[in-house]
């Protein structure tokens, strides 16, 4: 049994001016191989790992209790740079990470503030790019990388100090899957050759079953380490296919699709019919509609002849990877961006839009003012002090609730964490209820209880007669809420179809669910639906 | 690349240029005779039309513009300008009082008569003037917008003095700086012009030729000398200073717009 | 070494190009005059065209060097009314710009908006065509940190351009409008506060990785080869030069009242203002 290369003793934390402690009474010992945090969004994630490179407190401040030891130094005292050549921290957005222009300096750039001769640098430099597989990308500036390329540069930044212990602060938030995958993929490689390596996650499908343990932070307090088998069931935002196995009460719960093989079958399966699909909504009248499309945010096109029919009450998905023009495409349906050929028919009445960095936007003093304004400007009359009220259905109380929102209504927003301050930006978007809906990466860092929210919600203004379209990465929001799923690619747009098909075992946008019940159900509820103990 | 190294080689053959014609003039300095020998006339008009004259006489054979003014007894004040010399605010009691210099509504113009010919606006200030024997100093109080009109005459002021220069072109007045020794081509063919109307008329076309005129004479005006002596004429042209920059300046532009037209045929 | 995302590296040593950089500005601030203003910057528009990387949209810079000249030369018209050709006459009540606006201001205004263009322009290649830490490495030892300050503020500049344009867009769409001053608060408040949060963010993680240690070294060395020496050396002499002749009592400033006439046009200033153009000769 190899020592613990951290330990945490009975530590409690609070932020400056914070009433509530945001670590209470943590105890726990880190150990080399991959430990997976998982935890609901404000829950303490972020913390705990700031703690182990002594951010917290030594940069952020605040109050804290109880003792710890990172690599034989206390991280309460200790300076940072020391630590640093023990403990790597990698942030979640590649861009505020940087601080040079160009992949080599930036690695180097750890090197120069620890004052190492520049005589080894280039050596060194040369091992962190070589352990990640990414010497190809040594001359080239930060600004031509992908996202995942970017990340992967980032956390060879932090291994060229050669830490121990390597932290990961939902470094895929941001990525497309292949990018996820890229930094997935390098996380294991590390633990592989010895070091220890926490990664905080939402999205655990790929990483739950290979972790070698399991922590759960939730509302300050941790579960665990521990085998991830025994602690899966606590989870509070799982894998499809865990959250299957909880509701059905397995045990040994299965942590991926291969081990849920074969457990169950399903009542259609049996009956050897296949799931019937929803009623087609072909027949009702596109409200948006885009004719031989041709967009791009210069001057020169990356979309080209896109058509697109979308009726009152349908929810498109778009998906496809990052740079393919999603973002192109959702600011012309807007009307921000004009099209460089071809019409784009907008329905009466207001359209939302939601842009990749939501909470940007937000300044007003509370969660409600946010609402408040957006119902005032838009003429709807929910606003909190206007002649409805905030009671009515397009009310700011009702908005606001199906956002789990109430309880923080009259919080700064700019406090609030980062999975709540994206709700919030949803609900000052959508707030009264506009005709069309366009929502640029909305689940980007949520958890399972705020994705369902969204996707509750979004339900609802479709009942209400809104269209609908989101691009996102998160293959389980659109099998849970999309009547329709469309990629794009190559600069044009590809029809999937219904989310039967489109997240369907074999398809490259297959859910957990999808993938376990060839030609049946692909979100959990689905599954529930029909299962045959 | 354009021919790079030809372009070293032209930017080096440019400067030795301008070397070479920075040819110090060591003339001999014939001294004068006796005491009072020169004399140089002076006018003063005031805004009310009213005229003051005198005739300085002095010993050297150059004197500037400002030892002129304080060697006439006329009282004044004045302020100085960084490269452009001492100005004068307040001349003979006029105005009585000021708080711009020059002032804002009303100003001192000052005039240069080259060896008794018409005035011409000297552009400097009067510690850059130099003046010789013959030539005179004028004052105007004009108003600050529009053409200053010139002084009176200064005509039969001061006795006849003889042409001082033994040179074929008549002698110009020089604008000197301080006391350093001269550098720079000496100002010469341009004081061919020195019978040119004073300042340019209120018309744009007009000014415009005459700024060629006064181009030329500027140009004189405000290089230096070489040390006091008649200056031989140059073998005939414009400042060198003048087209070694529109030499320069042509062949900068030219090579940017070849640039900027390579840039946007790659970027096609 | 040839793909569109790779570095060449900054050609000339980055302090070389600082000795140029503040050499030329030094040119266009040390006389007010128009000839050798415009020469420095015709100069500074070569030495920008030969080393700017291709396919970068340059417009903006273009702009506002424009709206720079354009402003200086106005504001000097505007204001100032002396000189004797008058081109029109406003009355006289208004408050600055009653008067006669004469071409002389005119000229003088043109050529303080030629310095400010001549200096804008030779200081651009420190942001065009250095890199960040190329800035860093220019910078004396002893202003290491002021230099790591500058190549980290520009990377924000960078994202506030990005914020900028997805608040707005974000704003539009809930109803905001650009109606007066005041309304723009919707818009920059939430960008300021952005971009205050994302320095934090920044300053986070680059003490995750050491920094405020104390020493710190440097990854790249730039030895100075003879053409660094050349170029330095040349644009310290052609500043010098101006500084010694104005010293010397050359005339060398451009007083246009109260008639126009040609500025001072000294051959040796010329080629002093034309020594400056060495970093545009050779492009490695």
């Amino acid at each position: 049994m190899t020592a613990p290369l951290a330990r945490i003793d009975g530590v409690t934390y609070w932020y400056p001016g914070a009433v509530t402690p945001s670590l209470r009474d943590v105890t726990l010992e880190m150990e080399p191989g991959v430990t997976l945090l998982a935890g609901s969004s404000g829950g303490g994630k972020s913390t705990l790992l700031r703690l182990l490179d002594g951010l917290v407190p030594q940069f952020h401040g605040g109050r804290i209790s109880g003792r710890a030891e990172v690599a034989g130094m206390d991280p309460f005292r200790t300076a940072i740079p020391r630590l640093a050549t023990h403990v790597g921290l990698v942030f979640q957005d590649v861009e505020t990470q940087s601080v040079y222009g160009s992949v080599e300096r930036e690695v180097a750039f750890g090197l120069e503030n620890l004052g190492v001769a520049r005589s080894l640098m280039h050596d060194r430099v040369d091992e962190a790019l070589n352990e990640l597989g990414i010497e190809g990308l040594r001359r080239r500036r930060l600004a031509t990388l992908s996202g995942g390329e970017r990340q992967l540069v980032q956390l060879a930044a932090v291994l060229v100090l050669r830490p121990e212990l390597v932290a990961l602060d939902e470094p895929t938030s941001q990525l497309d899957p292949g990018g996820a995958a890229a930094v997935v993929a390098a996380c294991l490689k590390l633990a592989g050759s010895g070091k220890a390596v926490v990664v905080a996650e939402h999205r655990l499908e790929t990483l739950l079953p290979r972790a070698d343990r399991l922590l759960i932070v939730e509302k300050g307090e941790a579960t665990g380490p521990a085998a991830s088998r025994t602690l899966a069931a606590r989870l509070t935002s799982p894998p499809p296919v865990v959250e299957l196995g909880a509701a059905l009460g397995w045990d040994p719960i299965p942590l991926s699709v291969g081990e849920a093989r074969g457990r169950m079958t399903l009542r259609s399966a049996l009956a050897g019919t296949a799931l019937a699909s929803p009623p087609a909504r072909a027949d009702a009248e596109p409200t948006l509609v885009a004719l031989a499309l041709g967009a791009g945010p210069g001057r020169e096109a990356i979309l080209e002849g896109i058509d697109l029919a979308v009726a009152a009450g349908e929810v498109i998905a778009l998906v496809g990877p990052n740079g393919s023009g999603k973002t192109t495409l959702l600011r012309t349906l807007a009307g921000l961006l004009a099209p460089l050929s071809g019409t784009v028919r907008r329905p009466p009445g207001r359209t939302a839009y939601l842009p990749q960095n939501p909470g940007a936007l937000l300044h007003w003093p509370t969660v409600r003012a946010e609402v408040d304004l957006t119902l005032r400007r838009t003429g709807s009359s929910g606003s909190s002090d206007g002649p409805d009220g905030p009671d009515g259905p397009d009310g700011a109380d009702a908005i606001l609730s199906s956002f789990g929102l109430l309880g923080l209504a009259d919080r700064y927003p700019r406090d609030l964490s980062a999975g709540e301050r994206q709700r919030a930006a949803l609900a000052a978007t959508l707030a009264g209820s506009p005709a069309l809906a366009l929502l640029d990466e909305p689940t980007r860092g949520m958890d399972l209880a705020a994705r369902r929210g969204l996707g509750a919600a979004l339900r609802s203004l479709s009942r209400r007669g809104s269209a609908v379209v989101i691009a996102t990465h998160d293959v389980d929001l659109a099998a849970e809420v999309a009547d329709r799923v469309i990629l794009v690619r190559d600069g044009r747009t590809v029809e999937l179809g219904p989310p039967q098909r489109a997240c369907a075992a074999g398809s490259a946008f297959a859910t957990q669910i999808g993938s376990l019940f060839p030609d049946g159900p692909v979100t959990v509820a689905g599954a529930l639906a029909q299962v045959v103990r | 690349m354009i021919g790079s190294r030809a372009l070293g080689l032209g930017v080096v053959a440019l400067m030795l240029a301008a070397l070479a014609s920075f040819a110090p003039v060591s003339a001999m300095v014939p001294t004068c005779a006796a005491a009072g020998a020169h004399h140089a006339a002076l006018v003063v008009d005031h805004g009310d039309g009213s005229a003051v004259t005198r005739c300085v006489a002095f010993d050297t054979r150059q004197i500037s513009g400002e030892q002129l003014l304080t060697l006439s007894g006329i009282a004044w004040s004045g302020q100085t300008f960084g490269g452009f010399g001492e100005a004068v605010c307040a001349l003979d009691g006029e105005p009585a009082r000021y708080v711009d210099c020059p002032g804002k509504e009303s100003y001192w113009a000052v005039f240069v008569s080259n060896g008794g010919g018409a005035w011409q606006l000297a552009g400097v200030g009067i510690s850059s003037l130099v003046l010789g024997d013959g030539d005179a100093e004028g004052f105007r109080y004009v108003p600050a917008s529009g053409v200053a009109a010139v002084p009176s005459s200064p005509a039969g002021l001061c006795p006849a003095s003889t042409p001082a220069s033994a040179s074929a072109s008549a002698p110009t007045s020089r604008v000197s700086g301080s006391t350093s020794p001269a550098i720079g081509p000496s100002a010469t063919g341009s004081s061919a012009t020195g019978g040119e109307t004073a300042g340019p008329s209120g018309s744009l076309a007009a000014s415009a030729s005459a700024w060629s005129a006064a181009a030329a004479t500027g140009a004189a005006a405000v290089t230096r000398s070489a040390s006091s002596g008649p200056i031989p004429a140059a073998p005939g042209g414009p400042d060198t200073g003048l087209l070694a920059a529109s030499v320069a300046g042509g062949a900068l532009v030219g090579l940017a717009f070849l640039r900027l037209a390579a840039r946007r045929r790659s970027r096609k | 070494m040839s793909a569109a995302g790779d570095l060449d590296g900054p050609g000339l040593a980055p302090r070389a190009w600082l000795v140029w950089s503040i050499a030329a500005v030094s040119v266009a601030v040390l006389t007010n005059n128009p000839v050798y203003r415009g020469l420095v910057a015709l100069v500074a528009l070569n030495v920008l065209l030969a080393w700017l990387p291709p396919g970068r949209n340059r417009k903006p810079l273009a702009i506002a060097l424009a709206v720079a000249a354009i402003m200086a030369a106005l504001i000097n018209v505007l204001a100032s009314h002396t000189g004797a050709d008058v081109l029109l006459r406003f009355p006289e009540g208004l408050p600055l710009v009653g008067g006669p606006i004469t071409l002389e201001s005119l000229a003088f205004g043109g050529a303080i908006g030629l310095g400010l263009v001549a200096a804008l322009l030779a200081v651009a290649p420190l942001s065009l065509v250095l890199e960040p830490h190329d800035v860093v490495d220019a910078m004396p030892a002893s202003m290491e940190r002021t230099g790591i300050a500058v190549a980290t503020s520009m990377n924000l500049v960078s994202g506030i351009g990005r914020t900028f344009v997805s608040v707005r867009d974000a704003q539009q769409m809930r109803g905001w409008r650009p109606r007066g001053l005041r309304s723009w608060n919707e818009v920059l408040v939430p960008v300021v506060l952005t971009v205050i949060e994302d320095s934090v963010l920044l300053a986070e993680a680059m003490e995750a990785r050491g920094f405020g240690a104390g020493r710190r070294t440097s990854y790249s060395r730039h030895a100075w080869t003879r053409w660094d020496v050349t170029v330095a050396g040349s644009a310290v002499a052609a500043a010098a030069l101006f500084a010694v002749m104005r010293l010397a009592g050359v005339a060398m400033d451009w007083y246009p009242y109260p008639t126009l006439a040609l500025p001072p046009i000294h051959p040796l200033l010329v080629a002093g203002s034309i020594a400056l153009v060495l970093p545009a000769l050779r492009r490695r």
